[in-house]
């Protein structure tokens, strides 16, 4: 079944072409990988795909419904882009909470248990702005799953996480694989990219389908 | 200790607000010192409004004192919730607009209530009544409780008044800012902003003359200056609902990519612009018409009167122009890509180029009759709209009303097929549509004054001044053997092409 | 290798269509535009059959002469993909500048010539040759007609024709320059050869509903429907058209990729 659909969409920045006419067809449950070098456009990818930034010309659309025509920002994704800024005077808890506050699906229990599973201590009254990079992007993936999101867009999910936690986070994710949740993730690291089921390599303004290195499990 | 440390913030956030109602205070006791000076001096009475109303009115306290804080919390407020974190779940920007606006009152109605507090705790020792003291109708506080006064029968309905307008002003300025941040996302550009906002409410009540003081945004938060600004506060109010409407429909248009919007804006333009124009010398004409005599079937008149060789007004042949010279371009405009692109593929199915012709032609034609209808129509209500007579006299020209729309009718429609049709002829043996333009020119050229003078030149004939001249039935008649000419001349190019 | 270029593109205007269509609207159209003006009006001196003659037919042409005088040959070019291959012999944007160049140089050679021609024929050969134009001395009571321009009669009729041809030239010039540089960026030659055309009678039209005709373009390139104005009026709407030339430059030299070739 198909969540996300691209049709040929292309973007570009004053002259500098990200995409031209790319083409891809997202479907549920699987885990989905775009690597590319610095600046080859995958956060902006990412970007189109939640509705922060549209299009030039083609269309995205979630579930049917298209970005910026039958809707602005897609339902239920949980979303990692950029390095996101908190209320630096508050705490980790209160800063998830007050995000959690917005749709109010979820209890406090829950936003607790979320966060005791990437690592971090709920109880703890330290600010978010004497956070470390680590237990930031912590924060970030908590928010991402926290309201149990059927959609995942990971934009560098692993970044400056030591390797316990990489490992924690990968299991992690596995595992809302088999609950069949759909990720879309980037990464720097081949072995991240090992989890996914289909890699995309952002090519000359063009996605390129490159086969994962090992286990092809997706044929 | 950190419990210690955060007890001591939440002293200090509330501590702020304190500040804020002290500072508040003793500005107020000035101002209440003076009131009583000046109203002991001539042996006035003064009660609790004026203590009250002239604080709320005090311009020194709003511009250096409110406005820098209410622009602190919202740019706080908007800097710190604009986040995709906060976007993703609330599903589109204009929830988040919204969103904005509620926390920041949720924050800025407390310095209200401080505001509005301190304005009434100031007043207590001072006598209560619910009319104007003698001192707010004296002449020397004519300042600003006589101009309030002036307008207001009570003081209170100026007090709620004064509190709404602060309301809707501030939160116009926030939803000014939350969108300016939602449309330009740059931080530094932003607090650019703010500052100009600052520094406009500062320059503006001292700079702005007053016929500008609406450009002004401290003319927004203080009575006085309203009714200054405002001969009448209707219009002020006016002013502030219609900035709310008008970024309200600026929400809307948020979370659409706007490309399908230019897109289909582009393709409608050329038409759009035509219809303003069409609709714009219709206006023109029926304001200048005469209530007392005009009827709404002169507009028609005077709109379609266009010119020939005897009379000749160049508004009236501008006019003309642009309405029937007008489709005639944009017909053409549709012929060229006929012709151009789509036209071969075509011409190959249809295998007879007459057919292909028809095929495209007649929709023209409904169009033609559609639009003159519309015209009618248009002048017709625009006229009644003005207050124009509504019957079907016609007191321009000696002409029966059915003589008049069978003109503008049927003429019209002849005269356009025959602009339509020598377009086409021109296109189609040049097979470049820039022609029409020349041709469209030299169709101009006849219609001025002296050229077409036995009006048997098939150009200009639906002018409706052509009626005190000639009859329509003969009008009628030129234009069909016109039409049938060119016609048959497009039927000898049709075969000739095949041949070739 | 400019200088080279514009001497082929010279070279190549010369065609005998255009010499043809170019010597018609030297020679023919002033005498078109003659006739009807010839007979029925009171005429004091040969430029007012100048004026009467420059401001009667000529007026509702302008905006389309302008644009034909040259710009045809261009469009067929962009139709049939010629540009293309002078790429390889000649670097583009010279190859576009001397056409842009060329365009102005012809489109205000040829008007200028026209009014020339115009004034020569009323003032010379009519007189002489023809005689058809009746001029009365004028009476006591009669003023001159003054227009905008007409200031400058107080130098001698050769300065106010010069003057004015040279204003009706620029004018002209502006005109088909916008033509020319549109075309390079929108896709639909049509359009851009249109622009001055609509701009031209539009706001005629608009000018007239808000009641400021002496800022109309008729009024202002020819003055003569309305009375004379001050002299700054006219450089109004020239100065709108040289802000949009400007800007269109603008666009044209920064998207180069674009040209519409
Ligand atoms: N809002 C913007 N305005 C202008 N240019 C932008 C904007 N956003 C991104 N870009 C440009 O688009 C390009 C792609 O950016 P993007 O952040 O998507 O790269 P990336 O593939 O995520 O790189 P990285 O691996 O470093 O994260 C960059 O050159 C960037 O400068
Ligand atoms: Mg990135």
């Amino acid at each position: 079944m198909t969540i996300i659909s691209i049709k040929d969409v292309s973007k570009s920045f004053k002259g500098n072409v990200l995409f031209e006419n790319i083409n891809l067809d997202i479907r549920k449950g699987q885990i989905y990988g775009f690597v590319g070098p610095n600046g080859s456009g995958k956060s902006v990818l990412f970007k189109m795909i939640c509705g922060f930034i549209f299009p030039d010309s083609g269309e995205i659309s979630i579930d049917g419904l298209e970005i910026g025509k039958d809707k602005r920002f897609p339902e239920n994704f949980g979303v990692i882009i950029d390095r996101p800024g908190y209320i630096a005077s508050k705490t980790g808890f209160e800063n998830l909470k007050e995000l959690a506050m917005i749709r109010g699906n979820i209890s406090d229990k829950e936003v607790v248990e979320t966060m005791e599973m990437v690592g971090l201590d709920a109880q703890s009254s330290q600010k978010t702005k004497n956070y470390s990079l680590g237990m930031k992007q912590k924060l970030a993936i908590c928010q991402a799953i926290m309201e149990k999101q059927e959609v995942l867009v990971l934009d560098e999910p692993f970044n400056a996480l030591d390797v316990d936690s990489v490992k924690k986070v990968r299991d992690l994710l596995l595992r809302f694989k088999e609950e069949g949740r759909t990720i879309l993730l980037t990464s720097h690291n081949q072995d991240d990219i090992k989890i996914c089921d289909e890699v995309y390599r952002i090519n000359r303004s063009k996605l390129e389908l490159t086969l994962p290195l090992i286990g092809d499990s997706h044929s | 200790m950190s419990n210690v440390a955060e007890h001591l913030k939440d002293i200090l956030i509330k501590f702020r607000w304190i500040v804020i109602g002290i500072v508040i205070y003793f500005y107020g006791i000035l101002l209440k010192n003076e009131i009583f000076s000046n109203a002991s001096k001539d042996g006035l009475m003064i009660n609790s409004w004026d203590v009250s109303l002239y604080l709320l009115n005090d311009i020194y306290i709003i511009v250096y004192f409110i406005v820098p804080i209410v622009l602190f919390i919202s740019a706080t407020i908007v800097l710190s919730d604009f986040n995709y974190m906060t976007l993703i779940r609330l599903g589109t920007t204009k929830k988040w607009v919204f969103r904005s606006l509620r926390r920041f009152w949720s924050k800025t109605s407390i310095l209200l209530l401080i505001l509005v507090f301190m304005s009434f705790y100031l007043t207590i020792g001072v006598p209560f009544s619910w009319d104007w003291s003698q001192y707010s109708k004296s002449n020397i506080s004519h300042d600003t409780l006589g101009e309030i006064g002036l307008v207001f029968t009570a003081p209170f309905v100026a007090f709620l008044f004064q509190l709404g307008l602060l309301v809707l002003a501030i939160s116009i300025l926030h939803i000014f800012l939350s969108l300016f941040y939602v449309t330009i996302k740059k931080r530094n550009i932003f607090l650019i902003m703010c500052a100009i906002l600052f520094l406009g409410s500062v320059v503006g009540f001292k700079l702005f003359p007053e016929e500008y003081a609406f450009l002004s945004p401290t003319t927004y938060f203080t009575l006085k200056n309203f009714i200054d600004s405002f001969n009448y506060p209707l219009i002020g109010l006016v002013v502030l609902i219609g900035l709310f409407i008008i970024f309200y429909l600026y929400i809307l248009l948020l979370d659409i990519n706007k490309r399908h919007y230019f897109q289909s804006i582009k393709s409608y333009l050329p038409h759009g612009i035509y219809l303003i124009l069409c609709l714009t010398g219709i206006v023109s004409i029926s304001i200048s018409a005469d209530p007392s005599k005009d009827t709404i079937l002169d507009v028609l008149v005077l709109s379609f009167q266009g010119s020939n060789s005897e009379s000749f007004s160049y508004f009236s042949f501008f006019y003309y122009s642009i309405v029937f010279f007008g489709l005639t371009y944009l017909i053409n405009l549709d012929i060229s890509r006929e012709i151009e692109q789509i036209g071969y593929y075509k011409i190959i199915r249809y295998r007879n180029l007459e057919k292909w012709f028809w095929s495209w032609f007649r929709k023209f034609l409904l169009k033609v009759i559609f639009f003159l209808l519309l015209l009618g129509m248009f002048s017709i209500i625009i006229g009644a709209i003005v207050g124009l007579k509504t019957n079907f006299d016609v007191t321009v020209l000696y002409v029966d009303w059915y003589t008049i729309l069978y003109h503008f009718i049927i003429n019209g429609f002849l005269q356009i097929t025959f602009y339509i049709l020598s377009v086409f002829i021109i296109s189609w043996g040049k097979r470049e549509a820039s022609y029409g333009l020349i041709l469209i020119s030299i169709f101009m050229v006849l219609m001025l004054p002296g050229i077409n003078q036995q009006g048997v030149i098939p150009v200009g004939l639906n002018s409706l001044v052509n009626l005190l001249e000639h009859s329509p039935y003969r009008i009628t008649l030129v234009l069909l053997i016109a039409n049938i000419m060119i016609y048959l001349l497009i039927k000898y190019l049709f075969t000739k092409s095949f041949k070739n | 290798m400019i200088s080279r270029q514009f001497l082929i593109e010279f070279k190549r205007s010369f065609t005998h269509k255009n010499l043809l269509k170019w010597l018609g609207i030297i020679l023919l159209l002033p005498l078109i535009s003659f006739l009807p003006v010839s007979t029925g009006y009171l005429y004091f001196q040969p430029v007012d059959v100048f004026q009467e003659t420059v401001g009667f037919i000529i007026p509702m042409l302008f905006p389309v002469l302008v644009v034909f005088i040259y710009l045809p040959s261009f469009l067929q070019e962009q139709k049939n993909h010629f540009i293309t291959y002078t790429r390889t012999r000649v670097p583009l944007n010279y190859y576009i500048l001397v056409k842009g160049l060329m365009n102005a140089l012809l489109t205000g050679f040829i008007i200028l010539s026209m009014m020339f021609f115009t004034f020569i024929f009323v003032t010379f050969i009519e007189p002489n040759f023809i005689q058809i134009v009746d001029y009365s001395p004028p009476l006591p009571g009669d003023h001159e007609v003054n227009v905008t321009f007409s200031q400058f009669l107080e130098y001698g009729t050769w300065t106010y024709v010069l003057v004015y041809s040279l204003w009706v030239t620029l004018n002209a010039i502006v005109y088909s320059t916008i033509s020319f540089l549109l075309m390079i960026i929108l896709k639909k030659s049509f359009v851009a050869i249109s622009v001055p055309f609509l701009f031209y009678h539009v706001f005629n039209f608009v000018s007239g509903v808000f009641g400021i005709a002496q800022f109309s373009p008729l009024s202002t390139v020819f003055p003569f429907n309305i009375e004379q104005q001050e002299l700054w009026t006219v450089f109004v709407p020239l100065g709108i058209l040289l802000l949009c030339i400007s800007i269109l430059y603008l666009i044209v030299i920064r998207n180069k990729e674009d040209w519409m070739i």
